[in-house]
C-alpha cells in the first residue's frame, strides 16, 4: 500500500518537473491595446484523472488591469472588452504565435459583477484553444459601480465532452429480462390450469340433478 | 501540367504541355513556361494548337493526320497584351483589338490582320462571339455583323441592327437569332440571303444559344418545298428547348431549369387583389364609409359565388390570400440565373425571368430577402436577390416585384460579398433596410445611401472561413459604413462539414420542461447560437467535432467530440435543441445525435443579452441509430411555435420522413420509472424506427433532392414544406394533427338541424306545457 503511494509520488513529482505549458492571457477595453492580463501555468495539456495535472494556475499580472479605465469607459453601455488568449499553449522556449482565440463581452457586465467572474479555455486533446468562455454574475447593465480594485478570476480548463452514441447494450439488458419474466409466468388458459378441479366438480353437479 | 491533348489516330496521343510537346513522330519540343494555351482548331487532317506569351511571341504546334508529324512554329505577337482576348471557332481564331480584328486559319504560319471599317463595319465594336465554322459575329451596342472567313480573308457578309447571337447550321447555313425580340432567322452564309424567318413564342430573355441542331427533313417540323427549310432545335442558355418549325403550326418550348433550383423562399400572396384599402390616407368619413360598404359588398357577391355559382371559377382568387393562408408564393432561383414564381396549390409558373450575367455566390445559392411585403398597397412588394456576376468577381443585387417578375432595381458592386442581413429598420416607403457587407468590410446598403438610418444599430454576424478554418466575428461600426472584427477563433481541423444557425422567426413557446416529478428543467433559449460540424483524420483515425458558439460575443457554448466518426454531416438547431446526423466509420452505420441544453437555475432578467453573459448551459445527450443517408434536415416552424416541432429528414432513397420530436428526447429512459410514465416520455430504443405513415411523401419518390425550405401558415397548426432537387414538392405538415381546424366532413348541416329542431322543440313544449297548467288550474 505505501510502497504503491510513494511510487505514484515520485511519479506525479517527475512528471511535474516535466515542460510546463504557458497561455497568455490578454485583454482589451475598447479600442485601446491590447495588455497581458494573466499568465496560465498547465502542468500538462492531456486529459488526466490527476486533478494537479489539469488545474491550471492563474497568474494575474495587476499593473495591467487597468481597472480605472475599465470603471470609467464601463458607464457607457456600448464599449466593449475583449479577452484574448493564443491558438496554442505554448512549452518553454516556444514562440509566438499569430492566431488568437477572443471573445468580447460589454465591459458594464463585467464593472457589475464586482470584477468576479470566469474564465474557461476549452482545449482539445493537442493543447490548442478552440473557444474561451467569460461568464460573471451581472444580469442588466444599470450604470452600477463597484469597490472592488482588481479582478477575481476562476480559471478552469475545459476538454471536449465526449459524443454520446447508441445505448444499445443495456437496451439489449432490458430487454433480455422481459423475455426471462415472461418465460417464467404460465401462459396456460384458466380451463388448461385448473380442469382437474372443474371436471369432477361439474360431474357431481350433472350426478344430482340426474337423480332428481 | 498539361495544357492540352488529344488523341491521334492509330490510338496514341498528341500532349502538350508547359514544357514540351509530346507523340506523334518527332521528339519532344521544348515551350517555355511563361505560355499561356489559347485554344485548338482543326479542319479536316490539321489540327493546330496556340499557345503564347503576352505582347511577344507564340508557338503554334501543327499536327497533320495524314503523316502523323508534328511541327511547331514560332510566330511573333507583339499586338497580343494581356487584354487581348482570343476566340476560336471550330478552324479559325480571331481576336479583336481596339478595331482591328486579327485571324487565322489552320494552317497558316501567321495571322492575318484587317481593320473593321474597311469591310463595312464602321461602327464600335464591343465583341466578337463564335459562330461556327470560320464565321464570327462581332456586335457593338446597338449594331451587329457577320463575318466570315473566306479564301483567307475576313468579309463581312450582312449587318443587321439589333443585338443578335448565331450558330452555322449545315454546309451553308447560319441561324441568327435577335434579342431581345427573339426573331430566328435563316441567312446563306454565300450571298447574305435571308432564306426564312421563323416565329418564336414567348418573350423575355432566353440568354445567348448553346446548341442548335437542325431537324431532320422528315421531321414534320421541317418543309420541303423548293428550298430545304429545317425545323430547328435550339437549346438556350437558361435551359429551356424550344422547336421552331418552318411553318406557325409546329413548335413547342420546354423549360428545365426548374430542376436545377439552387434557392427557394416563400412569400405571402397580398390580402385582397380587388378594391385597395387606402388606409394610410384617411380621407373625409364618407369616402371611407362607402369604401368599406363596397369592400363589404364585394366580399359577400364572391362568397355567393364561391358556395353557390355552379362553375364559378375566378383566376383572380388564385393570388389572394386566403383565409388561412395555406396557399403561398413560392420564388424560386435556379443554377443559371432563371427567377421564377410558382403557386403552391398547383405547382403553375406564375412568371419566369432569365437575370442574364448572374451566378451562385460561393456557397452555392443565392441570397432572396423580402424587402417588402404585400401588405403596404400601392407600394409593390419586393424582395431582392443577391448573386456573384458570372466571373465572380463582383456582387449583382436585383430588387424586383415578386408578383410580376419586374425589376425595381438592379446594381452591380464591384467586391464579393461576404454576408447579406436584412434589419427591421423601415425607410418611409415601409421598405425594411438591407445591408451588403463586402469582402473589404464595407456596408451597402438597399435602398442605396440608407446609412444614416442604420448607424446605431446593434448589429453582430459571424463569418466562417472553411478555408484557413477560422470564425470570426464582426459589428457595424458606429457610421454604419463598414464593419469591424470583434473576436475570432481557429479550428484544428482539417474540413468544415457544416455549420447550422437558428432561423429567424424561431420561438420558443414555454420557457421551461415540466419533469415527472413536478420540477422545472430551465431551457437555455439563445437566439445567437452557431454550430460548427468538423472533421479531422479519416476513418479510425478521424473524429468529428461539434462546436457551438454565440455568434455576438464569441463565446463557447458546447463542445463535443466523436472518435471514428466522419462525415458527411447534416446539422440543425431549433429552439434550445439541437440535432446532429453522422457517419460512424467504426460501427460502420449512420447515427443521429440530440442534445438539448438547460441551465440549473432560471435567471432573473426578462431579457437575454449575449453581450451579458451569466449563464453556463448543461447539455444533455442521446444517440440513436438511423438506417438512411440523408440528403437534407429541417424543422417545422409554426407561428407561435406552439405546435410540437417535428423533424423532417429526407433521405437519400427519395422519401420525407417526418419524426416528432418526442422520438428525438434526450430524457427518453431505457427502463421508465412511475414519473417517466408520467410524463409520457416514449421508452428508449436504440433504433430509430420511422414508420411508414410517418412518410410525408406517402408512395412518391422524390429525386435527386437538394435541400427544403419550411414555412408557417396562418394557423398555427399547419408548417408547409416545399423540396426541391431534381423533382419539387410541396406539402403541409401538421405535427398534432389539425387541432385548429374543422374537419372536412363536418357535418353543419345536420347539427344546424338538430339545434334549430332542439330550439322549436324547446319552445313548442313550453307553450304546451303552459297550455297544460293553464288548463289544470281550471280544473
Amino acid at each position: 500500500m505505501i510502497p504503491v503511494f510513494l511510487v505514484v509520488l515520485l511519479l506525479e513529482l517527475v512528471t511535474g518537473q516535466h515542460a510546463e505549458y504557458l497561455i497568455n492571457v490578454e485583454h482589451k477595453i475598447g479600442s485601446g491595446d491590447w495588455k497581458q492580463r494573466a499568465t496560465i501555468i498547465l502542468p500538462s495539456i492531456k486529459q488526466s484523472s490527476l486533478p494537479s495535472h489539469n488545474t491550471p494556475q492563474y497568474i494575474p499580472i495587476p499593473a495591467n488591469e487597468d481597472i480605472e479605465t475599465l470603471k470609467r469607459l464601463g458607464n457607457n453601455n456600448s464599449t466593449l472588452y475583449h479577452v484574448r488568449v493564443p491558438f496554442k499553449a505554448l512549452e518553454e522556449g516556444e514562440g509566438e504565435v499569430s492566431n488568437y482565440v477572443s471573445v468580447v463581452v460589454r465591459a458594464c457586465s463585467i464593472v457589475e459583477s464586482h470584477l468576479s467572474h470566469s474564465l474557461t479555455l476549452y482545449m482539445d486533446s493537442t493543447g490548442h484553444m478552440t473557444g474561451l468562455s467569460l461568464l460573471g454574475s451581472a444580469e442588466d447593465c444599470t450604470g452600477r459601480t463597484t469597490d472592488a480594485t482588481s479582478f477575481t478570476t476562476q480559471c478552469h480548463i475545459a476538454y471536449p465532452s465526449v459524443g454520446s452514441s447508441p445505448d444499445v447494450h443495456s437496451f439489449i439488458q432490458v430487454k433480455e429480462k422481459e423475455e426471462k419474466k415472461k418465460e417464467n409466468t404460465d401462459s396456460r388458459s384458466f380451463l388448461a390450469k385448473y380442469w382437474m378441479y372443474i371436471v369432477p366438480v361439474a360431474l357431481i353437479v350433472m350426478m344430482s340433478a340426474g337423480g332428481q | 501540367p498539361l495544357l492540352y491533348y488529344h488523341a491521334l489516330p492509330h490510338g496514341s496521343l498528341l500532349r502538350v504541355t508547359r514544357n514540351a510537346v509530346y507523340g506523334g513522330k518527332t521528339d519532344t519540343i521544348e515551350i517555355p513556361e511563361t505560355m499561356s494555351y489559347v485554344g485548338y482548331l482543326r479542319s479536316g487532317q490539321e489540327s493546330e494548337g496556340f499557345v503564347y506569351v503576352p505582347g511577344q511571341e507564340g508557338l503554334i504546334v501543327k499536327h497533320s493526320a495524314r503523316d502523323d508529324s508534328v511541327a511547331v512554329t514560332k510566330i511573333e505577337l507583339p499586338w497580343a497584351t494581356s487584354d487581348v482576348k482570343f476566340v476560336s471557332s471550330d478552324d479559325s481564331m480571331a481576336a479583336l483589338k481596339g478595331d482591328i480584328l486579327y485571324y487565322k486559319v489552320v494552317g497558316a504560319d501567321s495571322f492575318r490582320n484587317v481593320i473593321l471599317s474597311e469591310i463595312g463595319v464602321t461602327w464600335k465594336v464591343n465583341a466578337i462571339r463564335a459562330a461556327g465554322k470560320s464565321v464570327y459575329i462581332a456586335s457593338g451596342d446597338k449594331m451587329s455583323a457577320v463575318l466570315l472567313i473566306r479564301d483567307g480573308f475576313m468579309k463581312a457578309i450582312k449587318a443587321l441592327d439589333k443585338d443578335i447571337v448565331g450558330q452555322v447550321v449545315g454546309a451553308d447555313n447560319i441561324v441568327l437569332i435577335s434579342r431581345p425580340e427573339n426573331t430566328v432567322s435563316l441567312v446563306q452564309l454565300s450571298n447574305g440571303f435571308e432564306h426564312h424567318s421563323y416565329t418564336l413564342d414567348g418573350e423575355g430573355d432566353r440568354g445567348g444559344i448553346v446548341s442548335i441542331n437542325t431537324l431532320p427533313s422528315s421531321h414534320p417540323c421541317s418543309t420541303v418545298t423548293t428550298v430545304k427549310i429545317p425545323g430547328l432545335l435550339i437549346s438556350w442558355e437558361d435551359e429551356s428547348v424550344t422547336v421552331v418549325g418552318a411553318t406557325e403550326k409546329c413548335g413547342w418550348e420546354r423549360e428545365e431549369s426548374l430542376a436545377n433550383v439552387r434557392s427557394a423562399t416563400m412569400l405571402d400572396l397580398p390580402a385582397s387583389s380587388v378594391i385597395p384599402l387606402n388606409l394610410n390616407k384617411p380621407s373625409n368619413p364618407i369616402k371611407m364609409w362607402t369604401d368599406r360598404i363596397l369592400c363589404q359588398l364585394n366580399d359577400l357577391q364572391k362568397f355567393i359565388n364561391q358556395h353557390f355559382g355552379a362553375g364559378y371559377r375566378d383566376t383572380s382568387m388564385e393570388m389572394e390570400r386566403d383565409s388561412f393562408n395555406l396557399n403561398k408564393l413560392i420564388l424560386v432561383a435556379t443554377k443559371v440565373g432563371k427567377v421564377a414564381v410558382l403557386h403552391s396549390i398547383s405547382g403553375r409558373v406564375l412568371w419566369s425571368r432569365y437575370m442574364d450575367g448572374i451566378a451562385t455566390l460561393e456557397n452555392g445559392k443565392y441570397e432572396i430577402r423580402l424587402v417588402r411585403s404585400a401588405s403596404h398597397y400601392p407600394l409593390p412588394p419586393l424582395v431582392a436577390i443577391v448573386a456573384a456576376s458570372k466571373d465572380n468577381e463582383n456582387t449583382v443585387l436585383n430588387v424586383i416585384n415578386p408578383l410580376d417578375g419586374s425589376t425595381q432595381y438592379n446594381r452591380v458592386i464591384k467586391s464579393k460579398v461576404a454576408q447579406v442581413q436584412l434589419t427591421t429598420v423601415e425607410d418611409s416607403e415601409a421598405a425594411r433596410i438591407l445591408l451588403l457587407v463586402t469582402r473589404d468590410n464595407k456596408v451597402h446598403t438597399y435602398p442605396p445611401n440608407s446609412h444614416s438610418l442604420i448607424k446605431d444599430l446593434p448589429l453582430y454576424f459571424a463569418l466562417v472561413y472553411p478555408d484557413t478554418m477560422q470564425l470570426k466575428g464582426f459589428s457595424l461600426t458606429v457610421t454604419g459604413e463598414s464593419v469591424m472584427e470583434t473576436w475570432s477563433t481557429k479550428f484544428r481541423g482539417d474540413k468544415i462539414l457544416s455549420v447550422a444557425t437558428k432561423a429567424t422567426n424561431d420561438a420558443v413557446y414555454s420557457q421551461g420542461r415540466v419533469l415527472g416529478d413536478r420540477s422545472v428543467l430551465h431551457k437555455y433559449i439563445n437566439p445567437n447560437l452557431i454550430a460548427v460540424a468538423m472533421e479531422t483524420g479519416t476513418g479510425d483515425k478521424g473524429h468529428v467535432d461539434i462546436l457551438l458558439y454565440d455568434m455576438v460575443s464569441g463565446i463557447q457554448i458546447h463542445t463535443v467530440r466523436h472518435k471514428q466518426y466522419s462525415g458527411p454531416v447534416h446539422l440543425l438547431l431549433a429552439e434550445n435543441w439541437m440535432v446532429y446526423h453522422l457517419w460512424s466509420a467504426k460501427l460502420r452505420r449512420y447515427e443521429i445525435v440530440v442534445a438539448e441544453f438547460y441551465i440549473s437555475h432560471s435567471s432573473n432578467s426578462t431579457s437575454f443579452s449575449s453581450l451579458l453573459p451569466n449563464l453556463s448551459p448543461y447539455a444533455i445527450q442521446q444517440s440513436y441509430i438511423s438506417t438512411t443517408p440523408l440528403s437534407a434536415l429541417a424543422v417545422t416552424s409554426t407561428l407561435k411555435s406552439i405546435t410540437n416541432r417535428a423533424v423532417l429528414f429526407a433521405e437519400s432513397g427519395g422519401r420525407i420522413a417526418s419524426i416528432p420530436k418526442q422520438l428525438l428526447d434526450p430524457r427518453r429512459p431505457t427502463v421508465p420509472t412511475a414519473a417517466d410514465k408520467y410524463e409520457q416520455l416514449i421508452p428508449y430504443s436504440p433504433l430509430l424506427v420511422t414508420p411508414p405513415v410517418s412518410y410525408l411523401t406517402y408512395n412518391k419518390t422524390l429525386f435527386g433532392i437538394r435541400d427544403m425550405i419550411t414555412g408557417s401558415s396562418g394557423i398555427e397548426s399547419t408548417s408547409l414544406l416545399f423540396v426541391y432537387g431534381d423533382d419539387l414538392y410541396f406539402t403541409r405538415v401538421t405535427p398534432s394533427k389539425t387541432f385548429d381546424m374543422l374537419n372536412e366532413d363536418f357535418d353543419y348541416y345536420l347539427i344546424g338541424i338538430v339545434l334549430i329542431g332542439l330550439c322549436l322543440g324547446t319552445i313548442a313544449t313550453q307553450a304546451l306545457a303552459d297550455n297544460k297548467a293553464l288548463n289544470k288550474k281550471w280544473k
